[in-house]
């Protein structure tokens, strides 16, 4: 059994500390690939969140069936890490912005073609938090959908909502995201 | 801002499927029963959703009756990584049961939303 099949079945088991346990290990594991699959590719090349977080999860967890509840806990993990991978880029190429424009060759700066949402992805993910405290489930939703690259059904049925109730909520979570990254708006 | 309302999420979802004004405003009287602040909430996040543009990938593609498909950009000979889409074999389910792990060359199910796709090393 790998170490995140065995946190999935101690979260499951109710044991809170394992929830804290999981993000870093699939956060490692998401950028490590990325990194890796980058390095070996030319220049420019993009990486889909979804092939990415699938891989992750195969390598991760393995073929053995999970419960609904595991695989909604690993890609709840997934989405988060996948976040914060962007928002880290987004974060190194604005620092690098004025530099002496070399070519850059760590590994890190490649996961920087991750597709990902693209507007401002730092300010995204902060109006997103900021969703999240009034709206958990439409906040949750989101990052399934959009960084995870789950598809509405995969998101419906790890939410245990309808297909319908998802495309509700991210249509109300996006108009609320643009009023909420709009200038001048509060 | 209060902005604890209650449906507020379903009555904009529905309010945006009646694109005609006087249906609109019609459905809007009718849900929002008097409640201004709700009202108010409501139709200010009607005139963001029109603003959206290139925020996310619009899910209004994905709305009833649309085929999933108008979602996916992969295709016949699309490159992802080190493979290359040959044909979609199949659809649904959790596509990753069959993930090619090892070096094979043998059709595998490609994990790309909910299509699957038989493939080949792209070089």
């Amino acid at each position: 059994m790998s170490d995140v099949t065995r946190i999935l079945n101690a979260i499951e088991r109710g044991d809170a500390k394992a929830t804290d346990e999981l993000l870093p290990l699939v956060y490692e594991e998401l950028r490590l690939l990325a990194a890796q699959k980058l390095s070996r590719e030319p220049p420019g090349q993009t990486l889909q969140a979804t092939a990415l977080v699938h891989e992750a999860y195969i390598r991760l967890v393995g073929d053995e069936p999970q419960s609904w509840e595991n695989r909604g806990h690993f890609f709840a993990a997934a989405a988060e890490a996948m976040r914060r991978i962007l928002v880290e880029n987004a974060r190194r190429k604005a620092s690098t912005k004025h530099g002496s424009g070399h070519t850059r060759t760590e590994l890190d700066e490649l996961t920087c073609s991750i597709v990902g949402p693209s507007d401002d992805i730092m300010a995204l993910s902060e109006a997103l938090d900021r969703l999240s405290e009034q709206d958990r489930e439409a906040a949750e939703v989101v990052k399934l959908h959009y960084f995870a690259g789950l598809m509405l059904d995969q998101v419906a049925a790890l939410q245990g909502i309808s297909r319908r109730t998802v495309v509700t909520y991210l249509s109300y979570a996006r108009a609320w995201l643009r009023r909420e990254l709009t200038d001048g708006h509060r | 801002m209060n902005t604890e309302i209650p449906d507020v999420k379903a009555i904009f979802y529905e309010a945006l499927q009646r694109t005609e004004p006087c249906a609109r405003e019609a459905y809007l009287v009718d849900a929002c029963r008097g409640n201004a602040t709700l009202r108010a909430e409501v139709e200010s996040l009607l005139r963001f959703h029109d603003r959206i543009g290139g925020l996310l990938p619009s899910p209004d593609l994905l709305l009833e009756g649309a085929p999933e498909d108008a979602h996916v950009t992969e295709g016949p000979g699309t490159v992802i990584g080190r493979y290359k889409l040959l044909e979609k074999i199949g659809e649904g389910g959790w596509p990753w049961s069959t993930w090619p792990n090892s070096r094979s060359r043998s059709a595998a199910r490609w994990p790309s939303r909910s299509s699957n796709w038989a493939w080949i090393p792209a070089r």
